[in-house]
Parts: structure tokens; C-alpha cells; sequence
């Protein structure tokens, strides 16, 4: 979690340090059917996880 | 002065009061026992305030909670404006509880959450249950422990308003319905007394088991009682909370893990018995 300390001893911009908090700093829930949910810890906002693409789904669908 | 205490646990109310009749018309909706002389020697959760205010021509009193003003009002719709005043000290005040804007009712030991905006028919639905048997929890605040995950109680009169008062009296004619007041922002507003097996058990928890959001649609034929995904469901009960941004990460654990452990529907119907059948089924 994101603390003072931090803050102070980056040199980068805010916006620099915002942005990786975001990406870092969270909580998620995977509920038992699978759905999931995130809480930045930062800003504190809550959205709906995308659901993880297994690699199989990523790869085009081809002709048998 | 007729001030008084107002014990609906879990939270303890002190009002003072300039009105000289509010009193005995709370007498009709709360058991006498929670309806107290002022203790010196307790510490009050919340303060509302009735006092009269010559300056609102026409609205002389003032519901107000210490500095923060509230409502004013006439004489004849002090009961809803004073019982609205205790909802709102409880949204805005209250943290140790994370609140939800939700009926509750327990059953087999389990209970039903019925987060619903209004217009839904959720307080119909819940005095109907009640009168089916449900235990009332609250009929407009769920209270979730952060801890222990179970939910409170918070036994008050169901408020009823406009077409629902004359339907309840008509489903259940024995139904006790009090303080019915016309002309209020929300319409003619009634509220029905909580069943002696809600006083009864009004300060035992319950352990959540499912969360149901109702909506009546007159136009549907058959109910429609349909599984929500846990993250739908999750986001719809943070997004009807009180106190959901102000508890923050707290608020996250303890609502994921009642999201966890509850089945969650949309809930569509037109005719009232064919809820009672469907949700009596799930327990």
C-alpha cells in the first residue's frame, strides 16, 4: 500500500507515481463463479476485473 | 421539555424535543420499553432534535441533529419527518457497521437482502414477507458487521407508502398499520408494526445467505427469479451503501466476502403469491 514514505522518496512526477500506484496498489476479489472485483487502493474505486483470456482464446480461430 | 430515548438497537437515540405529542404517537409504532426517560449517565449514538421554530411560517418545527439542520415540518407530519431524521442520522453518522440501503429479513436461521432504489416494491415485499412469517431485520438498513460478516438488526416500523398501504390491509386485513399521514414529499406514507417474532429477536444477528434485487413489473406474467453474476451483484450493493466510500478497503473485504457467501437474483414479478412461493423455496 501506498504510504508517505513512498511519496517522499520517489523522484518521479505525481502523475508518474499516480499512474503506478494504480497499477500496483490493489484488492481483488475472484468470487466462486468466477467474477471478480478490484479496489484501488489509491483513488479507491471499485470496477468489475476483466475476466483473464486464456492463452488458447488469444490466438485466432483457424480452419480444420 | 419532553425529552426522550429512543433505544432501537444497535443504536441509541437522544431527542430532544419541544413537541408535545411526538412522543405518545412513537408510543403506537415502538414497545413501550424502548421509549426511555434520558439516562445522565449514557452516551447517546445519535441526537435528534425537534424544537420549534416560529421563523418556518406554516412548518414550525425544526428536525435537526446539533448543527446539522434536517427538515422542516408541520405538526401533522412530525412522525415521517422525525423517523426519515433517524435513517439519515444513521447513514451519515454511523461507520462501525457498513451500511446498505436494503431490506432484510432472516428465516430458517439465514437471511434475504432486498437492495432495491425505490419504486421497486421493496418495503411491500418486506412487509409481506414479515406478515408470511420472515423475522424483520430492517426494512431499509442492512448493517453488516466488518467482522463477523453477520447482519444486525435494526427493527423499526415498515414504511409504507401510497398504493402499498390499502394493498397490505387488503392481503392482510389483520395487518397493523399506524401513523398514516397524507400530503407528505413521498405521498401518504403508513407504517406497519414489526411482528411480535421481529421484537422479539431484535437484537440477534443473522448470517447472510441471499441477496435478491426485487423490481415489480405489473406487466410480467411469470417471475423471473434470475442468477447475477457475484461481481454484478458486488458493484449494485456498493453502489446502494451508505458508507461504502468512507469505509474504503474495509468496506471492499467485508462485502466481498458476503458477495462470497450469498447466491445473488434479479427478482421480476407481477403477482405477489408467486414470490411468496419462490423465495419461501430457497430456504
Amino acid at each position: 500500500m501506498a504510504t508517505l514514505a513512498n511519496v517522499l522518496s520517489v523522484s518521479q512526477s505525481y502523475s508518474q507515481w499516480l499512474q503506478q500506484q494504480n497499477d500496483t496498489a490493489l484488492l481483488e476479489t475472484r468470487f466462486n463463479d468466477g467474477s471478480s472485483v478490484v479496489f484501488l487502493l489509491l483513488t479507491h474505486e471499485t470496477c468489475i476485473a476483466e475476466p483473464a483470456v486464456a492463452d488458447s482464446e488469444q490466438t485466432e480461430a483457424k480452419p480444420t | 421539555m419532553t425529552d426522550f430515548a429512543l433505544n432501537t438497537a444497535p443504536f441509541s437515540v437522544l431527542v430532544t424535543n419541544r413537541s408535545p405529542s411526538l412522543r405518545e404517537a412513537l408510543a403506537q409504532l415502538y414497545p413501550s420499553s424502548l421509549l426511555t426517560e434520558i439516562d445522565t449517565s449514557t452516551i447517546y449514538d445519535f441526537s435528534l432534535d425537534v424544537r420549534r421554530r416560529w421563523a418556518g411560517w406554516g412548518r414550525p418545527f425544526h428536525v435537526s441533529s446539533g448543527q446539522q439542520h434536517f427538515r422542516m415540518t408541520d405538526k401533522a407530519q412530525l412522525v415521517p419527518v422525525f423517523e426519515w431524521g433517524l435513517n439519515w442520522c444513521v447513514a451519515s453518522y454511523q461507520h462501525q457497521y457498513l451500511a446498505i440501503h436494503a431490506a432484510v429479513l432472516e428465516r430458517g436461521g439465514k437471511a434475504i437482502i432486498l437492495p432495491a432504489p425505490p419504486g421497486s416494491g421493496k418495503s411491500t415485499l418486506c412487509a409481506v414477507l414479515m406478515q408470511e412469517g420472515w423475522r424483520l431485520l430492517s426494512d431499509e438498513m442492512c448493517l453488516i458487521d466488518l467482522q463477523s460478516g453477520l447482519i444486525w438488526p435494526y427493527v423499526r416500523p415498515v414504511s409504507l407508502k401510497n398504493q402499498s398501504i390499502a394493498l397490505i390491509t387488503q392481503w392482510y386485513p389483520d395487518a397493523q398499520l399506524r401513523q398514516i399521514t397524507s400530503g407528505t414529499t413521498k405521498g401518504t406514507v403508513g407504517y406497519l408494526l414489526p411482528s411480535d417474532l421481529s421484537w422479539q429477536a431484535y437484537q440477534q444477528p443473522a448470517q447472510p445467505a441471499w441477496v435478491v434485487f426485487p423490481q415489480y413489473q405489473p406487466e410480467q406474467t411469470e417471475l423471473m427469479l434470475t442468477p447475477l453474476p457475484k461481481a454484478d451483484a458486488f458493484m449494485h450493493l456498493a453502489y446502494n451503501s451508505f458508507n461504502y466510500n468512507v469505509l474504503a478497503d474495509e468496506a471492499f473485504t467485508a462485502l466481498s466476502a458476503l458477495v462470497q457467501r450469498c447466491a445473488s437474483y434479479r427478482l421480476e414479478y407481477a403477482d405477489i403469491n408467486q414470490v411468496i412461493r419462490e423465495l419461501n423455496a430457497l430456504c
